[in-house]
């Protein structure tokens, strides 16, 4: 006999395994629990695709040079379906513009298509991109694809981008192609003053076909 | 809004005459409020001018008189598109709205709610009877004017147009896309035609000649390739320029690209405003600095630039 999530909650009940402490009655509390996981993850919100997407991008994860100036970045994350599953055979592609705002058209630097491993992680290191005209923030260009699902255009932003001055919550509509607080991701800074770099965690949830 | 961007005209810096083509100033218009966006009706005879006081002024040619100012209220229009006898003039709005004007009596003569986004850019039929609508990074749509109703949804790989335009015959609609792709339909049914896919950089312009016999691309990639529209297959190829191509238009010899390029590093700059002949695949910079705007080339020869000081300046290829 398979047992439902709901039929598996109550037996932990029952067991100990799960205590509950509240003044609902736990079978509210069981019901709820399995609603949330039902409901998965959100679609990572899509962002418009901007300019100068290139095919037949590479498929290094280092995209900076040794030497290359800029605050040298990390991102990370992992693709995963609404449901909540990872999907390994995702593809990433990132494309983006050098830490002056100038983007390479004429070849492939700061671009990539980012292998996804078996837990459907993705990395990247590059360099923070820099401002340009007719942009207002610092971006990170994403294509996301994966069998089954719908394709996802979407960008980065950094709640770092002076743009924000600190409050991107405050000053979101600075930038008005940025459409959704969830893709200003917060920034970690690690390593000393003289090799100082940043790492951003962005999670793709692609929504299925 | 990339083309707005490309399109915009910085400074005037005439170049020396080349041999070939020349450019040569026919008259300006100085609007009552700035202009935005600007089209000018395939056959010479109208310009229509989306003016920052939200309101849509339309000048005959070639007496460049003011003949209808229609307000816009609050639609914030993202480009316009005449159909080849200025009779109609598409405008696409931020809302998803696309609005159909009757331009000599200066009315609204149909609205169509087609996107649930903002519509980058619109193409008219020459007959003013199909509607093609890029919302942005969605499908095309390709519309009944008339019936008010969708023909086709005409999917690309990922995200959507960066350009259209239907054949001087009315028979072909072609697509550029961000995905870097060309497409050639059917303008009636909105059946797939043709195909390219040879370019690693999205196109950003597109034009078919006269004779509706051949389609020019060019964009990011810095080329322009003439292609057979029925095929998809290149007949003519123009070697890499040194910045991309933001607009361009075939004169009415149906031999000569007008293309204007940018700077990748600042689209708000123009750089060279060139022609190609792709007969002899002769080169000439007709001026720095200029690029027109307003839906491509009028009466086989007129091009329209608006500047940054207001004023509407056209131009003929000589």
């Amino acid at each position: 006999m398979t047992l439902t999530r709901r039929d598996l909650l109550e037996k932990c009940v029952a067991l100990g395994g799960v205590s509950v402490l509240s003044a609902v009655s736990p079978s509210l509390l069981l019901e709820a629990w399995a609603e949330q996981e039902r409901a998965g993850r959100q679609p990572t919100p899509a962002n418009e695709i901007g300019p100068f997407y290139k095919r037949r991008a590479p498929g290094s994860t280092m995209l900076r040079s040794e030497g290359d100036p800029g605050l040298p970045l990390s991102v990370t994350g992992q693709v995963w379906s609404a449901r909540g599953q990872g999907l390994p055979e995702a593809v990433v592609e990132v494309w983006q513009a050098d830490h002056l705002g100038r983007y390479d058209i004429d070849g492939y630097r700061y671009r990539a298509r980012l292998p996804v491993d078996g837990t459907a992680k993705y990395t990247v290191e590059t360099v923070m991109p820099g401002h340009y005209p007719g942009r207002v923030c610092q971006h990170i260009h994403y294509l996301v694809t994966a069998p089954g699902h719908r394709p996802l255009i979407t960008q980065l932003y950094f709640a770092t981008d002076p743009v924000f001055e600190g409050d991107p919550d405050r000053n979101l509509a600075r930038d008005p192609l940025v459409q959704s607080r969830e893709l200003v991701r917060p920034v970690v800074l690690s390593g000393d003053p003289k090799s100082i770099r940043a790492q951003v965690q962005f999670e793709l949830v692609l929504e299925a076909l | 809004v990339r083309r707005a961007t490309v399109g915009a005209l910085l400074g005037l810096c005439i170049g020396a005459p080349a041999a070939g083509q020349s450019l040569s100033t026919v008259g300006k218009i100085v609007p009552e409020a700035d202009v935005r966006f600007t089209a000018i009706a395939p056959n010479g005879g109208q310009i229509a001018g989306v003016c920052r006081d939200r309101k849509l002024r339309l000048w005959a040619l070639p007496a460049k008189r003011l003949v209808q100012t229609i307000d816009l209220g609050d639609m914030r229009v993202t480009s316009l598109a005449y159909s080849r006898n200025g009779a109609r003039l598409a405008a696409s709005g931020f809302d998803g709205a696309v609005r159909v004007f009757d331009t000599a009596r200066g009315v609204l003569a149909s609205e169509l709610p087609v996107a649930p986004r903002r519509v980058d850019f619109v193409a008219l039929s020459p007959d003013g009877g199909r509607l093609a609508i890029a919302p942005a990074d969605l499908p095309v749509q390709l519309w009944d004017v008339a019936q008010r109703t969708q023909i086709a949804e005409l999917p690309t790989h990922f995200a959507g147009a960066t350009g259209l335009a239907f054949s001087p015959d009315g028979l072909l609609l072609a697509t550029i896309n961000s995905d870097t792709t060309v497409h050639v339909y059917d303008a009636a049914s909105g059946r797939p035609r043709a195909a390219f896919d040879e370019l690693d950089l999205e196109p950003l312009a597109l034009d078919f000649a006269p004779d509706s016999k051949t389609l020019v691309v060019g964009g990011a990639d810095k080329v322009l390739v003439a292609l057979d529209p029925q095929t998809g297959s290149v007949r003519h190829r123009l070697a890499r320029q040194p910045d991309p191509i933001g607009g361009l238009a075939i004169l009415g010899d149906g031999k000569t690209v007008v293309a204007t390029c940018f700077n990748a590093d600042d689209m708000n700059q123009s750089r060279a405003l060139l022609t190609w002949n792709m007969a002899t695949g002769a080169v000439t910079t007709l001026a720095t600095g200029k690029s027109f705007n307003g839906g491509g080339v009028a009466a086989g020869r007129l091009l329209l630039t608006s500047a940054g000081d207001g004023v509407l300046e056209l131009w003929e290829v000589r």
